[in-house]
């Protein structure tokens, strides 16, 4: 079975190619849109690099890309194509689908191919669930084109170079009438999804102000912050939030101060290998889902907690 | 401008429980509310006919409870709903969806503007505006923190690595993201007023389509972590010391501090 992927993300890309390979692929393919040094990376991966030069595109648009991505597939005989689970992976995906007439699945964390075809694990309302999930109706036959799995970062280990794939190049003609004014580079240092230690701030803070203390705690332990949705989306103390349709974290070590645990911010934080919990209150349902668990208030427990640290 | 905004009344996932044994969502009756990308999409279509003029309609598919969404369409301001329901379609997967959307828009006909919330508040799929986009063989534009129109359609998309500023055609599919804006509250006479307003209603079978998908859900659970659940007191100042020490030998020797 050809397994083809395709990320614009390098590290998501790798975890790609061992996702395919956990699928028994006989042959992975990659699906490249971007410059030649992208293919001759790719190459070092997986069997074969399809390729289309990006120069000849321009920057992503997703209708434009598309048609790359489309014609690139249609290059090889993939029967599964997984694509890095971002905006722009998610979007060409579906529309993808829509043109080859195969389904599309996102939000995917794990698969697997059984004789009823492929089944995979996405999650559900927002990560507070896991859904098990068929896709396709029909048993992988030799002509059909690819079913298409959006696969999230981070579950699956980047894989090792092991290959010195050949390298074909996919041409487009495609004619655009979107231009692209401008792209802002976002800030990417040391993101609340990558940090190794996570304290996060709930409604045991009481004021904005109150803060400068969950950040020396997170100083103290290496870490970054995050705040639960209501300091977020009602109180605007930050930007964006821990847990569903916020961010999901997965860190060594997870701290919730004053955070009561919601099922909505606990789906944020189930990966946490660790979790730690401070609460004023033992019935909390935080620390149903904690390993370590302080109860007390947090307005005398992390000082003391960041002085035990520093000795 | 004439513009078609895609509102979904999803599951309201903040109040939804779960079946302590099984793990599983318990579905029936549970409430429902306008996804919230949604009602953003549909804000950003109503502040651009405030400044431009022209209509803003809108298409609803789901489950019969998916009526109740309209009366919020009306008392926030659009001019005409259309609703398409079945029995069968909490069912539906993003293909099926997309394709009975495309169907609605078709009898609607003329529009400049397609705009979605960039995923529901519930299956968060991400798929419905871009499948939309391609059936209509529309240019589509992903999870937009800012967009105008006056002057040709200038979107900014958050596409993760960077925000990308897009001049694009019309018409076009725009999803848009939480960030683009806040969206109004109905006042309470808007509200009576919508309850008395009619929308177009159809079932499935109206539009010649049925429920036929290509994904089967076939279980959902709330997974379930094992954790070591060891709790130690620290409200009696004297004894916060000894707890939090514990506490703190622990994590040492998981090796995570």
């Amino acid at each position: 079975m050809e397994i083809m992927v395709y990320s614009e993300n390098e590290k998501l890309f790798k975890e790609l190619v061992t996702a395919a390979s956990h699928l028994n692929a006989s042959r992975i393919t990659s699906a490249v849109i971007g410059s030649k040094e992208d293919a001759e990376k790719a190459a070092k991966y997986t069997d074969k690099v399809l390729f289309v030069d990006s120069s000849e595109l321009g920057e992503y648009k997703p209708k434009e890309y598309v048609e790359a991505l489309c014609n690139i597939v249609k290059g090889s005989d993939p029967q599964v194509l997984l694509v890095g689970g971002t905006h722009k992976g998610n979007a060409l995906a579906a529309m993808l689908s829509v043109k080859l007439g195969e389904p599309s699945v996102t939000e995917v964390s794990d698969l697997k191919i059984t004789e009823e075809g492929l089944m995979v694990l996405r999650s559900a309302f927002g990560g507070v669930a896991v859904a098990e999930v068929r896709v396709g109706k029909k048993v992988f036959t030799k002509v059909a084109s690819p079913k298409i799995a959006c696969v999230k970062p981070g579950f699956f280990a980047p894989a090792e170079e092991s290959k010195n794939g050949e390298i074909e190049k996919i041409s487009v003609d495609v004619k655009s009438s979107t231009e692209v004014l401008e792209i802002k580079k976002k800030e990417t240092g040391a993101g609340l999804e990558d940090a190794d230690v996570v304290v996060v701030a709930g409604r045991g803070v009481k004021k904005k102000e109150d803060l400068s203390l969950i950040e020396d705690l997170a100083k103290a332990l290496g870490g970054v912050v995050g705040v639960t949705r209501p300091l977020s989306a009602d109180l605007h103390w930050a930007p964006t939030w821990v847990g569903m349709s916020g961010i999901a974290v997965k860190p060594k070590l997870y701290v919730g101060v004053g955070v009561s645990g919601q099922i909505q911010h606990i789906a944020g934080i189930r990966n946490s290998k660790v979790i730690m919990a401070v609460n004023t209150d033992p019935n909390a349902p935080i620390f149903e889902h904690a390993d370590y668990g302080i109860v007390g208030d947090l307005y005398q427990v992390v000082p003391k907690l960041i002085e035990m640290l520093k000795s | 401008m004439d513009i078609i905004v895609c509102i979904k009344q999803s599951y309201d996932v903040q109040q939804l429980k779960f079946d302590p044994k099984t793990g599983e969502p318990m579905l029936a009756g549970a409430p429902r509310k306008m996804s919230d990308m949604d009602r953003r999409a549909l804000e950003e279509a109503l502040k651009i006919k405030e400044n431009l003029g022209g209509t803003v309609k809108t298409v609803t598919v789901g489950p019969p409870e998916s009526r109740d969404v309209v009366k919020e369409i009306y008392a926030m301001g659009a001019d005409e709903a259309f609703v398409v329901t079945d029995l069968k379609l909490d069912k539906a997967d993003p293909d099926l969806t997309a394709k009975i959307i495309v169907e609605t828009i078709k009898k609607i006909r003329n529009f400049d503007l397609i705009l979605a919330g960039a995923a529901s508040t519930d299956d968060y799929s991400w798929q419905i505006p871009a499948k939309v986009a391609a059936l209509l063989d529309l240019p589509f534009f992903p999870n937009a923190v800012s967009m105008t129109v006056d002057g040709g359609l200038v979107v900014e998309s958050d596409l993760g690595d960077a925000i990308y500023k897009y001049k694009a055609p019309l018409p076009s599919v725009v999803s848009v993201s939480l960030e683009i804006n806040e969206p109004r509250i109905p006042t309470l006479s808007a509200i009576l007023k919508a309850s008395r307003k009619q929308f177009m209603d159809f079932y499935l079978q109206d539009l010649g389509l049925g429920v036929v998908t290509e994904l089967e859900v076939r279980k959902v659970v709330m997974p379930k972590v094992e954790r070591k659940n060891v709790v130690v007191e620290a409200t009696d100042p004297s004894k916060m010391e000894d707890g939090i020490k514990k506490i703190l030998d622990e994590l040492r020797k998981e090796n995570v501090i």
